[in-house]
């Protein structure tokens, strides 16, 4: 597989300014930061507030450019103001608040919005937003207002939008923060759906375990850098593998799925049970072994 | 009084005035609301009404709910008819205390109450069966010539379609923060007017706040979705006159022309 996403060595400051304008203080939000992402693939970003899996989204698509270090997606540089639109075709963004990006009143102009930038003719515009909802499975809504919807197909209809452009790579910043039950899984099942079918590379920034639980890879952000386990491995691995690392999550400030914390506190309590149960029916086929 | 604002609400339905080229739908209302100032006799009035009725029928749009912008715009309302019926020289009906009211003066209150319903009436019609995109791109288009003299039409074109998209949001907003704030004690209902908009402030400044930063999201959000202003963009729904539009603009021709006539016509008045 191809490496669709090359960063290496980001540093990025937020810079605080004073009423003057003056910088007052620098927040590193990235310091020596590298990650590269295969086409394709889901990658999962953990880390609590501050830890800068936002900031190192927005660098990919050039919103932000980084202070040092480069970015390449696709093999293009992030730097490279050529290739600004490209870029953002390569990797549309999925935000977190859906009122906050949907520009149009009905659902389908909105989807058209992104094809219309880049500037795509009409007839292949239509078909785009037929193919794009359909895919989320939004096509029923097409000509509903945003502000009839729930908070799930607002997001979903985002998502659309991004698709629409044909992209390879979608970058979702906490796209079910806002989202009731329902909601969180109706985008989650559109997101895999893209990664398996239109091989689509995901990657989802999220607060909810349970939806790193099935991504291909998690990288576990801390201080702007990519976490260490005690032992001193990068906590960048498999679902199994990371949640296997119940201590160092806890440490920073991180939980694990409610079945893993069972299957760990079980553990702890004397019984055999091996580490990193992601699933339900894991645990079930776990026990099951223990009782013969 | 907020909730009540129509205007900027797009109202789906399938009906000939919603397929009608906003373009046209535009010069329609620009028509009417010229006609409305044009004419100054009952039958120019008649008239009016009469093609708004039509307008309105034809829109498949619920009357309640196209009169339902008229409750926003009730003081202004008030305060024009009270000061015409009370002002206006002319032949006494009757006196309260120092206030005279004069024939003339109702009849030009009932004139003026009737222009501006009708003027609220006329664009709210326009905005309900048109979608913002399309009420952006038929003012981009018609404005385009001035792009000429140095006017951003489409980047101003684009700042109204999102107006019109964030109302709903931000009045939905503000009921929230409004029973927030009273849930904590605010009083939004009683005391004098300047105590009322004292009251006003708490309500504004978090509304102002996540306007801004709702603002700065959308922006976020436009330039990762390869926004970079109308240079080079492509239509979904390219605009095209249709059969239908001539047809209207022929008609809305012949009705400025006779609402022009009723000027010269005199009828006699009561």
């Amino acid at each position: 597989m191809s490496k669709l996403i090359q960063a290496a060595h980001l540093f990025y400051d937020y810079l605080i300014r004073d009423e003057n304008d003056n910088v007052m203080a620098t927040e590193p939000a990235l310091s020596d930061f590298s990650l590269e992402i295969e086409q394709g693939s889901f990658v999962c970003l953990l880390g609590h507030n501050g830890s800068g899996k936002s900031t190192f989204a927005k660098l990919i698509n050039a919103m932000n450019l980084p202070k040092e270090g480069t970015v390449l997606v696709a093999g293009m540089d992030t730097r490279n103001e050529d290739s600004l639109l490209d870029i953002r075709m390569k990797a549309g963004m999925v935000f977190q608040n859906p009122d906050n990006q949907i520009i149009s009143n009905v659902v389908e102009e909105d989807v058209a919005f992104g094809p219309e930038n880049i500037g795509i003719p009409t007839d292949e515009i239509l078909r785009r937003v037929d193919e794009a909802l359909h895919k989320v499975g939004m096509n029923a809504y097409r000509l509903k207002s945003p502000n009839q919807l729930s908070g799930g197909q607002k997001q979903r209809v985002a998502i659309a939008g991004i698709v629409a452009m044909r992209p390879e790579c979608i970058i979702l910043d906490e796209p079910t923060a806002m989202l009731d039950p329902t909601g969180r899984r109706d985008v989650l099942e559109a997101v895999h759906e893209l990664n398996k079918k239109e091989g689509i590379t995901i990657i989802l920034i999220t607060h909810y375990m349970e939806e790193a639980v099935d991504a291909d890879r998690i990288v576990v952000m801390e201080h702007g850098k990519i976490a260490k386990d005690s032992s001193g491995r990068l906590m960048d691995d498999t679902p199994r593998e990371i949640f296997s690392r119940v201590e160092d999550l806890k440490r920073l400030q991180l939980t694990v799925p409610v079945i893993t914390e069972l299957g760990h506190e079980l553990k702890q309590a004397g019984i055999p049970l091996p580490d990193g149960i992601l699933t339900r029916d894991e645990f079930v086929q776990e026990l099951k072994k223990l009782r013969k | 009084m907020i909730r009540d604002i129509t205007i900027g609400q797009y109202y789906p339905v399938d009906s000939v005035i919603h397929r009608l080229d906003p373009r046209t739908k535009l010069a329609g209302t620009m028509v009417f609301l010229m006609s409305l100032f044009v004419t100054s006799s009952p039958v120019g009035y008649i008239l009016a009404t009469l093609v708004l009725a039509g307008c309105i029928r034809l829109s498949r749009v619920p009357f309640k709910f196209i009169t339902r912008g008229l409750r926003a715009i009730l003081v202004i309302l008030l305060l024009s008819v009270s000061f015409n019926i009370f002002l206006t020289p002319g032949e006494p009906i009757f006196r309260l205390g120092f206030l005279k009211v004069t024939k003339e003066g109702l009849l030009l209150a009932g004139f003026m109450a009737l222009r501006l319903v009708y003027l609220v009436i006329g664009s709210s019609l326009m905005t309900l069966t048109t979608t913002p995109t399309q009420l952006t791109d038929g003012l981009e288009r018609s404005l385009r010539f001035l792009n000429r003299f140095g006017v951003p039409v489409h980047d101003i074109a684009m700042m109204m379609s999102i107006a019109l998209r964030f109302i709903p949001i931000l009045v939905e907003e503000t009921d929230k923060i409004m029973k927030a704030q009273t849930a904590r004690g605010a009083d939004f209902d009683s005391g004098n007017l300047i105590q009322r908009a004292k009251a006003m402030i708490p309500l504004l400044v978090p509304l102002f706040v996540s306007a801004f930063r709702r603002a700065s999201d959308l922006a976020l959000a436009m330039e990762a979705r390869c926004y970079h202003g109308g240079e080079g963009r492509t239509k979904m729904h390219p605009l095209q006159y249709e059969h239908r539009d001539r047809v209207a603009y022929i008609l809305m021709l012949v009705y400025l022309l006779v609402m022009i006539a009723t000027r010269f016509i005199r009828i006699p008045v009561l």
